[in-house]
């Protein structure tokens, strides 16, 4: 079985960092060995920028949530990510389902 | 310390959350540790219909302390579900299950779908989005929600 996975790493002289919360979804696939494909994230702040998202607030969400800034950012990113798909649809829907349940 | 449990709406509405203001979610991880449970997750990712899809869901969780459930949990789950009893005797498991964690943990939680039903249960704390959304700056918020804390008996 493959997966794709995307994270926000850190690139060093001696190599790349992924985040702590990276390690936890491979050990919950049980997946040992990965190949990298690299992105570069200028693109994302962009779009954070654009909802309002500051540096400020990816600050102040990591130091809230104890995690790193790129985590912050990577989740922050999620914010109206599925607005006008199908996901989408389907996600107004199990909101809209959900309280009619016994 | 200031903690929540945010309910499955949340985080779908999240996903969904047009640009013109933040979400309820990114006012709450500016002011509280954020929780959500494995019944929560679960829901998000009966959702997804291929890889694509099930890589934005699984974003919306990245970082999100998702918690389980435990054994020792039994009597509280016990306790609510017997509040929770229709008179057609339908359970609802889940809600008692998502509650129990909440008292357990000492957490209150934000919804609006789900505000009704937990409203009913003897010692939740709910709050709504437009409760969170009324305070001006996260410390307020936060303050707000570790005063509700205080209350909270396990």
């Amino acid at each position: 079985m493959s997966y794709r996975f995307e994270f926000p790493a850190t690139i060093r002289e001696d190599g790349i960092d992924l985040p702590r919360e990276a390690a936890s979804v491979f050990r919950a696939h049980g997946i040992e060995r990965v190949r990298v494909v690299i992105t570069s994230i200028g693109e994302e702040e962009t779009q954070l920028a654009g909802r309002g998202i500051t540096p400020e607030v990816v600050e102040r969400v990591a130091a809230t949530q104890r995690f790193d800034p790129d985590v912050a950012s990577t989740l922050l990113g999620a914010e109206g990510l599925a607005a006008g798909t199908d996901l989408g649809a389907r996600l107004r829907l199990l909101q809209a389902g959900q309280g009619r349940r016994p | 310390m200031s903690e929540i449990l945010v309910e499955t709406d949340v985080l779908a509405c999240f996903l969904i959350a047009p640009a013109a203001q933040p979400s309820v979610l990114r006012l709450l991880l500016e002011s509280a540790t954020c929780f959500t449970t494995f019944i929560n997750a679960a829901e998000l990712y009966s959702i997804p219909k291929d890889d694509a899809e099930r890589r934005t869901v699984e974003r919306a969780l990245f970082g999100i302390k998702i918690l389980g459930a435990s054994g020792r949990y039994a009597k509280t789950i016990g306790r609510i579900l017997s509040s929770l009893l229709s008179p057609d005797g339908i359970t609802d498991y889940r809600t008692a299950i998502i509650a129990a964690m909440c008292q357990e943990g000492r957490l209150p939680v934000v919804t609006d779908s789900h505000y009704d039903v937990y409203s009913r249960i003897p010692g939740m704390i709910v709050l709504q989005g437009d409760d969170v959304r009324r305070f001006s700056t996260p410390t307020a918020l936060a303050g707000h929600i570790k005063m509700l804390r205080t209350g909270m008996h396990r």
